[in-house]
C-alpha cells in the first residue's frame, strides 16, 4: 500500500520534473524572444514617424503584423504630443522679446490616429517637427509561460504582463 | 533503474543546458535592444546637430555665405559630439574619443555637399612663411578633422561643340558653365516649363500672369540701431534691404548700413516673382538655342575611360521641358541619379579611408543606404551622420542616421510658401478652410521664426520678423491640408495659384546664389 503511494507521487513528480520544467523554460525562452520582437518593433515604427514626420497605414499596419507575429495579443497605446508654438510666440510679441513664452502640447491619442489610418482618403496622419511622440505596447492574452506559472504558483495579479515595450521622441521632420 | 533515478537523471542533463541557453538568449536580447536605443540615441545627436545649424544660421544675416556657412557647419559638428558623448551613457568620454567611432559626418546643402572626416594636414615651407605668425599650433603630417571641400551635385556632358558641366540642386535650379562652340558659357536658372512671354513684356506661368507687388504688403519687423520697427523690405541676394524715411539700408549685426545698389522703388514695387520667372524663361531659350535640350545620358563625359557609365540610361533626352517639373521626368530622375552617385562615391571613400585614421580594429564600410534615406536626402537639406566600431555584447555596432533640416534660409522647397490673410493667420497653400481676401499674400515660412537680437545693455532679446497665428488647420496640425497635386489643385482656384507663384518665385528670386559672371 505504502509503496503504491510513493510511486504514484514519484510518478507525478517524474512527471512534472520531465514535461513541465522543460515546457517552462521552453515558453520563458519563447516570451523572452517575444520581447524582443516587440522591443525592436516599437522602436523602429517609432524612429521612423519621428524621422520621416508621419504615419502612414501601411506601416502601422506593418508595426501590427511585426508583433502579432510573437502570437500573442497586444494593448498598443500611441499618444501625440502636438506642439502648439502660437501661446510662445503671443507672450513674446507682448513683452517685446525679454522673455520666451512657453510651447503648449496638446494630445492625440490611439483611437483618433487610428481613425485617420483608417479613413479612406487623407488617411496619412502629418506630424510637424517639434511634435513628440510615444508609443507603448504591452500583451493583453496570458502567454504559455504566464499560464504555467499561474498553475503552480498563484502569484500573478490581474494586469500582470510579461510583454512590454515602449519608445518616444521628438519628431525631426515636418511630414509632407 | 527506478522512474525517480531516470527523472534525476533528466534534470541533471537538462538544467544546465537550459541555463545556458536562458543566459546566452539574455545576452542576445540585451545586444539587440542596446543596438535599437543607440539607433535612435543616434537620431538624437543628429537632430541635435541640425537643431544647432537652424538656430544659428537664423540669427546670422550672414548665413548664405560660405565661410559663415562652415562656421555654422562646425558649431553643428560640435554639438553633435556633445550630445553623443551625453546621450550614449558615455559622459566623460571627448570628442576625440568618440571621433574614432564617426567615420564621417555628411551635410548635404543645396547644390553640394560637405563631408566632415579626418584627413592629413600639408603645411609645407610656402604656407608656414605665409603664416608664419598665425596658426603655430598646426603641423605637417599631422591628422586633423575638419570639413572637406565643398563637393557640387555635378555632371560633364560633351556632344559635339558641347563640352559643359551642369550642377544640379535639390530642386529645379541647375548651373551651367563650360564651352559651347568655343565660346565660354555659365548660365544659372530654375527649370520650369509653361512660361508664356505676353506682347506687353509681362509673363504668365500655368496660365498665371504674374504682375509686381506692392511693398507695403510686405512688411517686416527688424531690430536695427537700438530700434524696434516694421518695414517695408526686398529680399536680393540673400540680403535684406529695408526701407525708411526714403533711406534704403541693410542690418548687419544689429547696425544700419548704408547702401547705393537698392533704390526704395524697387522696394514699393517689388519685382522678384516676375524677374524669377523671366530668368527661367531665358534659361529655357538659351539651352533650345543651343541644342542643351537635346543632351541624353549618352553624353555624359566617362570619367573613368570604363566604357561603362555608372548613371542609369534614359531614354530620351534629359532636358525634355514637356514634362520637366513632374516628378517622374527624366530630368528629375537623372538629377536624383547625379545627387546620389556624387554622394555615394565621394563618402564611400571616406569612410573607407577612415580605417587609416580611427585607433579602432574595425574595418569601416559605407552601409547601403536604403531607397527611403534617399527619399529624405532628396526632400530637403539634411545631415547623415554615421557611427561604427563600437563594441555591444556579441555585435559590432554599424549603423547611421538621416536628418532632414524642413526650416532652412537655403532653399524655399514648395511647401516653404505659407499663405497670410487678413486676420493675420497664417496658412498653408492647401488649406481646406483658407478663405483668400483682399489682403492675403504668400510669405516665406522661415520669416515666421524667432530672432534674436542684443539690445545695447548686451541683453539677449527674441522678436519674429512676421507675427501671426498659425493655422491650427494646416499648420500646428495638417488635419485640413488637401492631398491632390499643387497644379490639379490650382485648376478651380486662380487667385490663390497667382499668390502663391508670386510668393515662391518672389523667394526663390531673393535667394543667395553664388554667380560667376564671364
Amino acid at each position: 500500500m505504502e509503496d503504491t503511494l510513493i510511486s504514484v507521487i514519484a510518478i507525478a513528480l517524474a512527471v512534472i520534473l520531465m514535461f513541465v520544467f522543460p515546457l517552462m523554460t521552453m515558453s520563458d525562452r519563447a516570451d523572452d524572444v517575444a520581447q524582443l520582437t516587440v522591443e525592436v518593433a516599437t522602436t523602429e515604427f517609432v524612429d521612423e514617424i519621428r524621422t520621416t514626420g508621419k504615419i502612414t497605414p501601411d506601416e502601422y499596419s506593418k508595426f501590427l503584423e511585426n508583433i502579432g507575429s510573437t502570437g500573442n495579443t497586444y494593448n498598443i497605446e500611441m499618444e501625440i504630443k502636438i506642439q502648439d508654438e502660437n501661446p510662445d510666440r503671443k507672450i513674446t510679441m507682448v513683452s517685446r522679446g525679454e522673455q520666451i513664452g512657453e510651447n503648449a502640447y496638446y494630445s492625440i491619442y490611439t483611437s483618433q490616429i487610428e481613425n485617420v489610418l483608417n479613413a479612406d482618403s487623407d488617411n496619412i496622419y502629418k506630424l510637424k517637427e517639434g511634435d513628440i511622440i510615444s508609443v507603448s505596447v504591452n500583451n493583453t492574452n496570458q502567454t504559455l509561460s504566464q499560464q504555467l506559472k499561474n498553475f503552480f504558483y498563484t502569484v500573478i495579479g490581474k494586469d500582470t504582463y510579461t510583454i512590454a515595450a515602449s519608445h518616444g521622441g521628438k519628431v525631426t521632420a515636418t511630414g509632407k | 533503474m527506478k522512474l525517480q533515478s531516470l527523472a534525476v537523471m533528466f534534470i541533471i542533463l537538462i538544467l544546465p543546458i537550459s541555463l545556458v541557453l536562458a543566459s546566452y538568449t539574455q545576452n542576445r536580447i540585451e545586444t539587440l535592444s542596446l543596438q535599437s536605443t543607440y539607433d535612435s540615441k543616434l537620431d538624437d545627436a543628429t537632430y541635435d546637430a541640425l537643431k544647432a545649424y537652424q538656430l544659428n544660421s537664423f540669427n546670422s544675416e550672414t548665413s548664405d555665405l560660405t565661410n559663415s556657412k562652415m562656421r555654422d557647419i562646425n558649431a553643428s559638428v560640435n554639438t553633435f559630439f556633445n550630445s553623443m558623448s551625453t546621450g550614449f551613457s558615455s559622459l566623460g568620454y571627448t570628442k576625440e574619443t568618440l571621433q574614432n567611432y564617426v567615420p564621417a559626418l555628411v551635410y548635404t546643402m543645396y547644390d553640394g555637399y560637405y563631408i566632415y572626416s579626418p584627413y592629413i594636414n600639408t603645411w609645407d615651407s610656402e604656407t608656414i612663411d605665409k603664416y608664419k605668425s598665425e596658426y603655430q599650433s598646426f603641423k605637417n603630417g599631422e591628422t586633423l578633422y575638419g570639413l572637406k571641400p565643398y563637393v557640387y551635385y555635378s555632371c560633364r556632358y560633351v556632344k559635339d561643340k558641347i563640352d559643359v558641366v551642369i550642377t544640379y540642386s535639390l530642386d529645379n535650379y541647375i548651373q551651367i558653365q563650360g564651352t559651347i562652340n568655343g565660346d565660354t558659357v555659365s548660365r544659372y536658372g530654375y527649370l520650369l516649363n509653361n512660361l508664356e512671354m505676353n506682347e506687353d513684356g509681362s509673363i504668365t506661368y500655368n496660365g498665371v500672369k504674374i504682375d509686381a507687388e506692392k511693398g507695403e504688403k510686405l512688411e517686416e519687423y527688424i531690430y536695427f540701431d537700438g530700434n524696434y520697427d516694421k518695414l517695408p523690405y526686398i529680399k536680393k541676394n540673400g540680403i535684406k534691404y529695408y526701407a525708411k524715411d526714403g533711406k534704403v539700408f541693410y542690418v548687419l549685426n544689429g547696425k544700419s548700413m548704408d547702401q547705393a545698389e537698392v533704390s526704395e522703388s524697387e522696394i514699393s514695387t517689388n519685382e522678384s516673382a516676375i524677374k524669377y520667372y523671366k530668368e527661367a524663361y531665358e534659361l529655357k531659350e538659351f539651352m533650345k538655342k543651343y541644342g542643351l535640350d537635346k543632351l541624353t545620358t549618352n553624353d555624359i563625359y566617362d570619367v573613368d575611360k570604363t566604357g561603362n557609365s555608372e548613371y542609369y540610361k534614359i531614354n530620351g533626352t534629359i532636358f525634355d521641358f514637356d514634362n520637366i517639373e513632374s516628378e517622374t521626368s527624366n530630368f528629375n530622375t537623372h538629377r536624383i541619379d547625379v545627387i546620389k552617385h556624387s554622394i555615394e562615391r565621394n563618402l564611400s571613400v571616406a569612410i573607407s579611408n577612415f580605417n587609416y585614421y580611427s585607433g579602432v580594429s574595425v574595418d569601416f564600410q559605407m552601409p547601403k543606404l536604403k531607397d527611403s534615406d534617399w527619399d529624405k536626402i532628396m526632400d530637403n537639406i539634411s545631415i547623415i551622420s554615421f557611427l561604427q566600431g563600437v563594441k555591444i555584447g556579441g555585435k559590432i555596432y554599424n549603423g547611421y542616421s538621416i536628418i532632414t533640416n524642413t526650416k532652412n534660409e537655403d532653399i524655399v522647397m514648395e511647401d516653404s510658401i505659407y499663405i497670410k490673410t487678413k486676420d493675420n493667420v497664417l496658412h498653408r497653400v492647401k488649406d481646406k478652410k483658407l478663405n483668400i481676401d483682399d489682403e492675403t499674400i504668400g510669405v516665406y515660412n522661415i520669416n515666421v521664426e524667432r530672432r534674436s537680437y542684443q539690445d545695447t545693455d548686451g541683453n539677449t532679446k527674441y522678436y519674429f520678423p512676421l507675427s501671426g497665428t498659425l493655422s491650427y488647420d494646416s499648420i500646428v496640425t495638417q488635419n485640413e491640408v488637401s492631398d491632390a497635386k499643387l497644379t490639379d489643385y490650382f485648376k478651380d482656384k486662380p487667385v490663390l495659384a497667382k499668390l502663391y507663384y508670386t510668393a515662391l518665385g518672389r523667394e526663390r528670386y531673393g535667394l543667395y546664389r553664388p554667380k560667376l559672371e564671364i
